[in-house]
Parts: structure tokens; sequence; C-alpha cells
């Protein structure tokens, strides 16, 4: 990796020849030898950039040492001090009586400042914070893959491990301190006080917590005791759950609550700023017991792995590690192990990998708004300082030095922009909060520090430092130019504007490009959402209420008393008024892939292993749902147990696994225990699992009656208001059992919205809408300025112009060019742009081109359009110029 | 010494880790060590700053080495180095002389 380019200039700059090279190649090698390797690539850049940045002021000192005139310097920084003083007073006076130039500046920074903020804010907290663990750069993801899947069904953190495997692999691997397993899921907590409530868990290996570096806040963590089958049942609470059920009470610990209606023993809480975004919402912390099934089964693969690097041990030396051992399962299990290589990823690229160019586009798109407000200041500042060209060269001609000069320029544009630096700085943590509390819950927590995101002193710092910059550079930029400007042409003001007006109009533009790139973004995300809500999950969305219910405890143990509950249950809420079907599925559409299982087909019995998506559904699902059964048949009440084992396949299975005619196939899946044959008796339509813009998965739907689960997803079909029916379903499922939650109720159009594929989309689309709007507004209002400048400067050169014969049409055409000449530059400068930069939305646009022709234009002419209507104030004035103006003007 | 030419406490610690590495001293080998020792964050261009101050005080001496194909330049300290550190300790050192702070508030 090379060394950011960018830092590594400026410090080249700063620094005095005699370090330069000294102080680069050290930083260099550094960076080479000991960071890069070591870190994140984000990790090494940041220390690089600290190094840079925090080496600026010494790289000053090295250029002008002081030791040598120690003497003389307190009285001249003294004076100096009280110069910039009084600078300061001068400025805050002049701005305090130009309020509409303060305001404007102040507003247009506040802007800027606020969505910049925010989103550098939330980059910091998720993208740039460590993980809330001992030395988390040593913490691994360990997943599996196979190395035949052409399909990538598992993505690049890979799948999770049966239990066989893991043990394997932490008995022979040599890389890691060690290996640790979780797995999630729900429970149904009882406490003394009320109602019985199902929450989200985490199951966790011996040694866990020791691995993260995780101590409790109170009472102890889990021993490789309370792994052991028979072990009496504890539970560990997380900070929040503990204060939030439990009132903070410390008396909870060694208290007894109830889990899936057993008692378990509470042992601990875990310290407040405990996180483990993989089970983000885990309320309790449990030790695993695996069953029997998932001791002995090699296929079976449920658990999720995590371990850590001994030190000094590279990742690539633990993914070879462990490829070493996962190569030797082919030997134990050929079926199912023939191809499997080990995933070993850094555990937060696991669990910020997705959002991390979400995120930094954001930032991309917030700076951009930044840049327009300072382009704008300049413009404003350029302005001013045009019309007080006079008082200027006065100065400069009664003796003031040029740096003198400059300084005040410098001191005023840091006077101008403070209020603007302080009012963003707010803005941006109340719009940070907002957008945080915008997310679902579950999507919050999911992602690290950000339920506890607020003004990071780093982030405050960096804000400062930006804006600060920013403020020199604009107060630079004409400081510059103006004593440059001789002493005679400075007296004469009108030479003095024209020298301001030249710089006005590519700011102008600047903005106006600038705005040009967020409007195309937003616009090609839009369209992109847009898109993506039309496309069909393979059901029929609206009206749909869904809850999840769970038959845990003795009373549910056989099939027969689950069928029952079953049957009561779906027959009392299709009684409710209002409710025209009620169906079961073990797990919802759009909440994610699922269970999947691996089978054989018996008509071709050398075949390798396939492996399909399974669900259990109620016989009359597909009819609730709207999903068409497009050969064979549905399920029907015929298909109970001990009738005919039936299998209905979406599309996807048919055409993937028999080419489209799986009708009377008959497939064997070994987690049955006799792996009996199932019959392929019904094609239906594909019915999207996990988000709306992913391709379709196999699915094997089995009939409930014949494999009756304890857990099930109800969906039931109203044509009113289906939100309105958590209340009735509730009391239905009391009156059946009062010991039973009924959880996670919601709508399916929420489940929608909440799904990553719409949500990442619509976050971006809100905030990229929200900065190109901003952006709009600020780059058209400094049109504005300019235009009207334009025309007061020229009222004489009109009033002479209609005095000879000039139409009012040509002096508005006059007017309107001058206005519309830079918004047409900045909008072809900005599409330019844009195409450099549309590469940064591929992960974001669905369906439609980051370069969409169509999209593009339309941009263009928004932009353009909305320049126009910002000319036609001033040029409406310029239209009732009249021919006296130009003797007043004398 | 002069008055008012006490040692900075950056420039003891800088001072300290160039008598530590011994002939090794050279900027990021300087910085790493107070970094490890120190466990305060350091940037390259504070080590180079203060070492060349140092420099120019006469508290340490350089010597450019180009082997290898890459500029380092080595420090080691001169004796009067020494004698200021050792002054700045015994500063110290009778600063301290029978002094306990009461800490008010703070449990320890």
């Amino acid at each position: 990796m090379r060394p950011p380019r960018l830092a590594r200039a400026c410090l080249r700059r700063l620094l005095p020849a005699s370090h330069r090279d000294l102080v680069l190649q050290d930083l260099d090698d550094e960076f080479a030898r000991h960071i890069a390797p070591s870190r994140s690539r984000l990790g090494a850049r940041w220390w690089y950039w600290r190094q840079a940045v925090g080496s600026w002021p010494h790289a000053f000192r090295l250029r002008h040492p002081r030791v040598a005139v120690a003497d003389s310097r307190p009285a001249h920084r003294r004076q100096h001090l009280r110069a910039v003083v009084a600078d300061a007073r001068f400025a805050w006076r002049l701005y305090l009586g130009r309020p509409a130039l303060t305001a404007a500046a102040t507003a247009t920074l506040a802007v800027g400042i606020a969505v910049t903020t925010a989103a550098l804010s939330v980059v910091h907290a998720v993208l740039l914070r460590p993980l809330p663990y001992e030395e988390p750069g040593a913490l691994v993801h360990v997943g599996e893959v196979n190395t035949d899947d052409t399909r990538g069904i598992h993505g690049p953190a890979g799948g999770n491990l049966s239990w066989p495997d893991f043990t394997d692999y932490r008995r022979a691997q040599r890389a890691l301190v060690d290996l640790v397993g979780y797995s999630g899921g729900s429970r149904t907590l009882t406490t003394s006080a009320g109602t019985p409530d199902r929450v989200p868990m985490a199951e966790v290996t011996a040694g866990f917590f020791d691995l993260l570096g995780v101590r409790p806040q109170t009472g102890r963590l889990f021993t490789s005791d309370d792994n052991e089958p028979g072990a009496p049942p504890v539970v560990l609470l997380s900070d929040g759950a503990w204060r939030r059920r439990f009132g903070g009470d410390p008396a909870i610990v060694g208290g007894t609550i109830g889990v899936n209606g057993r008692p378990a023993t509470v042992i601990g809480v875990l310290p407040a700023s405990f996180a483990f975004p993989l089970r983000g919402q885990a309320e309790l912390w449990l030790p695993i017991r695996p069953s029997s099934s998932q001791l002995e089964r090699r296929y079976f693969h449920w658990l999720n792995v995590i371990g850590r690097l001994r030190p000094d041990v590279p990742i690539e030396a633990a993914r070879a590690d462990l490829d070493r051992i996962a190569a030797g399962f082919a030997a134990i299990d050929p079926t199912y192990h023939a191809a499997t290589a080990s995933a070993v990823l850094p555990l937060t690229d696991v669990i910020v990998g997705d959002v991390r160019p979400v995120l930094l586009l954001v930032l991309g798109a917030a700076a951009l708004v930044l840049v327009v407000a300072c382009a704008n200041v300049a413009g404003l500042v350029v302005a001013e300082r045009a019309a007080r060209a006079r008082e200027l060269a006065v100065r400069g001609a009664l003796g003031a030095t040029r740096g003198r000069l400059v300084t005040q320029m410098l001191v005023e544009s840091l006077v101008l922009s403070a209020p603007g630096l302080l009012l963003g700085l707010g803005a941006g943590a109340g719009l940070v909060s907002l957008v945080v509390a915008s997310l679902p819950a579950a999507r919050r927590a999911a992602l690290p520090h950000l339920d506890s995101v607020t003004l990071h002193p780093v982030v405050v710092a960096t804000i400062v430092v930006v804006s600060v910059g920013a403020a020199l550079l604009v107060g630079l930029v004409p400081a510059l130019r103006r004593p440059a400007t001789g002493l005679a042409t400075g007296l004469r003001v009108a030479g003095a504007s024209r020298r301001g007006a030249q710089l006005s109009p590519s700011l102008v533009a600047a903005q106006v490009a600038l705005s040009v790139v967020l409007l195309a973004s937003a616009g090609v995300v839009g369209q992109s959402v847009w898109r993506l809500l039309a496309v069909s999950p393979g059901f029929e969305v609206d009206g749909l209420f869904t809850a999840r219910a769970n038959l845990g405890g003795a009373r549910y143990a056989t099939p027969e008393a689950r069928l029952e509950f079953h049957r009561s249950l779906t027959t009392r809420l299709a009684a409710l008024t209002g409710v025209s079907g009620v169906a079961t599925i073990s797990q919802l559409p759009l909440t994610g892939a699922g269970n999947s299982g691996t089978f054989l087909v018996e008509s071709v019995p050398d075949a390798p292993e396939r492996s399909t998506r399974i669900r259990s559904v109620s016989t009359n699902y597909f009819e609730v749902m709207g999903v068409p059964v497009l050969a064979g048949r549905g399920f029907s009440d015929r298909d109970v147990a001990g009738s005919p084992r039936v299998l209905v396949v979406n599309e996807t299975f048919a055409r993937m696994f028999f080419d489209g005619r799986p009708l009377d196939q008959r497939v064997a899946f070994p987690f049955f225990t006799d792996r009996p044959f199932w019959q392929i008796v019904g094609v239906v339509g594909d019915e999207q699992l996990r988000d709306l813009d992913m391709a379709p998965l196999p699915i094997a739907y089995f009939a409930y009656p014949q494999t009756p689960d304890g857990e099930f997803g109800l969906v039931v079909r109203t044509p009113g208001d289906p939100a309105a029916l958590t209340g009735p379903a509730r009391a239905v499922l009391a009156e059946l059992d009062p010991a039973l939650p009924l959880f996670s109720p919601q709508t399916l159009d929420e489940i929608l919205s909440a799904s990553l594929g719409v949500l990442r989309r619509r976050v971006v689309l809100t905030l990229l809408a929200l900065f190109a709007v901003a952006a709009i507004v600020v780059s058209i209002v400094g049109l504005q300025g300019l235009v009207a400048q334009t025309v007061s400067e020229r009222t004489r050169e009109i009033a002479v112009r209609v005095s000879l014969g000039a139409r009012p049409a040509q002096v508005v055409g006059s007017v309107l060019r001058r206005g519309l000449a830079p918004a047409a530059v900045g909008a072809v400068a900005g599409l330019a742009l844009y195409l450099l930069v549309a590469r940064a939305l591929s992960g974001l646009v669905f369906d439609v081109s980051p370069v969409d022709p169509a999209t593009l234009a339309a941009v263009v002419v928004v932009m353009v359009g909305v320049a126009a209507l910002a000319c036609v104030a001033p040029a409406r004035r310029a239209a009732t110029i009249s021919p006296t103006e130009a003797i007043k003007g004398e | 010494m002069s008055r008012g030419d006490f040692l900075g406490e950056f420039e003891q610690i800088v001072l300290l880790a160039v008598a530590r590495l011994d002939a090794t001293a050279y900027g990021m080998e300087i910085r790493r060590e107070i970094e490890t020792r120190s466990g305060r964050a350091v940037t390259i261009g504070a080590v180079y700053a203060t070492l060349d101050r140092l420099e120019r005080k006469g508290l340490v001496q350089s010597r450019d080495d180009r082997s290898g194909g890459r500029a380092r330049r080595f420090f080691t300290m001169t004796p009067s180095a020494a004698d200021a550190l050792e002054a700045s300790r015994a500063i110290h050192a009778r600063m301290w002389h029978g002094l306990r702070l009461r800490r008010e508030g703070r449990r320890s």
C-alpha cells in the first residue's frame, strides 16, 4: 500500500529542504514496514494522515527556529498579538454592520459544516473507532466455503461451521490463540413482573468473552462447566436488558428468571460498553449446549465462529493453517466436505464491510456540500473586498505592509466563519442523532458504536481544522490578489471591482458543477429506489400482517400437540373480523435466506450433493400470499402426517436442478431420520426470501402437517389496515395459551422498508437529495448575487444603451447571458466530474446505469432552469432602467 | 547553564530516548521508543523539530548516513546533554523533596 498522496505532498511542501527527505523517508519506511501490515487499509491511512497533519506545526518550527533570536521576540510577539486582536475587533464590528452578508455566510457555512460533521461522526463511530474489545485488530471471523461453489452463495465471510468442523479446527490449528463459537435466536423470557416476552439472545461457547477480553460489570462470566450438558441453567444479561427489564437492580444477579419456561440463574451483567454487532440486539447470553444432532452431524452447519490471531501471525497464515485442516475433512466426509476451505476475514470487515462504501460515499457527498458552501462564502468575500478596495488601498498608501493587510484579511475571514462553524457543529450533532434515530433498531444495533454516536472530540477537532483551513483559504484568495493590485488601480474603485467580478463567475460555476454532481447522484439513486420498489417479491405485499410464534415447553413436545395448536390458532385468527386469510411459514419472506438443506435425487443417486433453502408452510400458504402455482398442484388438506410425503418447489429450484421438469421426482434430505423420499408435486412462482435486489434462491416447501415445527411465522391477509391486527392477534394467542408471547408483530410493508436493499438506498437517497437541495440553494443564491451585482455595476452602461435604442428584450437577454453562462459552464463541468465519480455509486444502483442519459439530461435541465429563475429578478430590474439613470450616476 | 534554560519536558523525553537507543537513534526509531514507553502518540514532525532545537542548543550531535540508499540522520548526546539531564533531574528531586500531595475527592 502506498502512503496517502495528498497528506504526503502537503507535508513535503511544508517541510524545509534540510529535513524534507529525512522526515518523509522515515515516515514512509515506518508506514510500509510496521503500520500498513498490521492495520486495516483505512486505519493505516488514518495513521499516516495523523502523523502528517500533526507534523505541520513542527515543520513550521523547523523552518523558523526560535532559539537564535529568543531575546528580541517577546516584545515583537506581543505587538503582533495586539494587532491581531485589533483586527478581530474591527472585523467583528464590520460584520455586525453588514447583517445580510454575515447571515448569508453563516447560514451557508453552517449547512456545509453540519452535513460534514454528521457524516464524519458516523464514519468515525462506525469505521474508525476500534471495536470495543481487547486488541480488536487481531480478531477474525471464521467461515467455510465450498471451493466448487461458483455461485458464491455464502459471500466472502463464508457459511457457518458444523460442531465437528469447529472442534477439529480448534484442536488442530496453530495460528490462533483460540477459536470460539456463537449462535443466535430468541427465547421466551418470563420474569416475576409481567407477561412473557420473546427476546433476542445469543449462545456462546466457553471462552467467548475471554477471547474478546470482556469482563462483567457485576457477577461472573461463563466457565467451561456451564457448557456441560446437564449443568444448572445460567444466563448473562446485557446492560440494556438489565436496565430496561430489571430497573438496573443489582440484586437480580443470583436470582432466577424464566427462559423458555424453565428457570435459569442470572450469574452476571455484561458491561454497558460491550456490544457485539453480529448479534446486536441480544439481551440474554447463554452457554451453548449443542443437541446430539448438532454434536454429531458434520453436514449440519449452524455455528458462527470467531478467533484471535496469535501475535505476529498474519491473517494469510491463519487462512492457510485452517485450510490445511479443512482439506482433511474430505477423507472423513466425502459427501458433504469434498471441497471445503476456510474463509478467514478480519472481524471488522464482516461487521462493517458492506456499509463502508456507502458511508464513504455519504461523507464524500457531504464534503462536496462543504466545498460549495466555501466557494459561496469566497464569492461573498471577494465581492465585499471589491467594494472595500478603496479603503484597503488607502491603508496601503498610509504604510500598512502587505503582510499586515494579509493578516487583517485572514483574521476577518476567521471572524466571519466562526458563527457558522459553531452553528454547524451544533446542527451536525442534531442531524446525526436524527439520522440514527430514523434507522430501525435492528439495523442500528448491527453497526458498532452507532447507538452512542455523539460529537466525538476527534471529529470536532477535524472539522475545526478543516473549517479554519477553509476560512483561511477563502480569506487568502482575495487577500493575495488584492495587494497585487497596484496602489493606483486600487484607488480607482471601478478598476478594483472588475478584478472581483472576474473571480466570482468561476466560483459560481464551481458551485453549480458540484451541485450537478450531487443532484445527478441523487437522481440515479432515486431511480434505483423507484425501480427496486417496483420489483415484485413474488407475492402480494399489501394488506399483510405478520408475527411469529414459538411453541416452547413440555406442552408442545409432541407433533400432535403442535399441530393441534397450529390448527386452533389459524382457525381463530381467520375468524377475526376483517381477516380474509391466515397462513404460516417457518421463516417469513424478505427476512433472510434461512434454513438450507442438502438433498439427494433418487433418479441420479451418484450426483453430487445439492443444496436448497427449505421452508415449512401451511397448506393454504400459496393462496393467502398470492404465490402462483405454475405446474402440478399446491398443498391440499389431504397432505397430512401419514399420507404420501410431498414437496412443492419454486421455479428457480425446478430450473436449477431439473431443467424445469421436476414433477414426480423424488428427493431425500439427510436431516430426517431414515432419510425418506419426498415426491415433488408442484412448482410455484419464485418468492423473494432475502432482499429485492438479490437473485431468487431455490426453495423446497414442506407441508406443515408433515413437518410440524415449534416456531413459525404467521401471515394474516386483510383488506383493511394490517397494523390494526396486532392487538386482536395477541388476544387470540393469549386466550389459547397465556404463556406464549406473540413476537415481532409488523406488516409485510414494514419488513420490506426495513430490508437492507431498500433501506440502504433510501437512506442514501434521502441524504443525497438533502445535500443536493442544500448545494443548489447555496449556489443559486450565489448566482443571483453575482447577476444582481453585475446589473448594479452596469446600471450606467445599460442606461446608455437604452438611451441609444436598445429594446428591453435585448437588455434582459444580455443580463440572462451573464447569469446563464457560468451556470451552463458549471453544468457541463459538473457532468464531466460526475462521470468521473459515478463509479462510487455502483453498489447502490439497481436496474439503471450510473450514467443514465435520461437522468443526466433531466439534471442539466433542472439546474439550468433553476439558474434561469434566479436571473429573473435582476433581469427585470435591468429592464426597468431608464436613460435618466445614466445621468444620475455621475 | 544560564537562567531560563530549563529543558522542556518533551526535550527531556527525546534526550532520554536518544540515550536509550545509543548509536541507533534516528527519527522514527526515537518516535517509536517514546510512543511505546510513554504510551503517548507522537508525530514524527515533533521529534525532528525538537531534535533540531536540541542540536542548536548543542545538546545532541547528528551524523548523516546514506548507506543502503536512504538518507538517515543518527543522533548522539553531547556531554553537556548529560549535564543538562542530570540538572533537570536534580531540580525535580529538589522540588519534590519532602513534598506529599493531598488529592482531595479522589480515590486512589
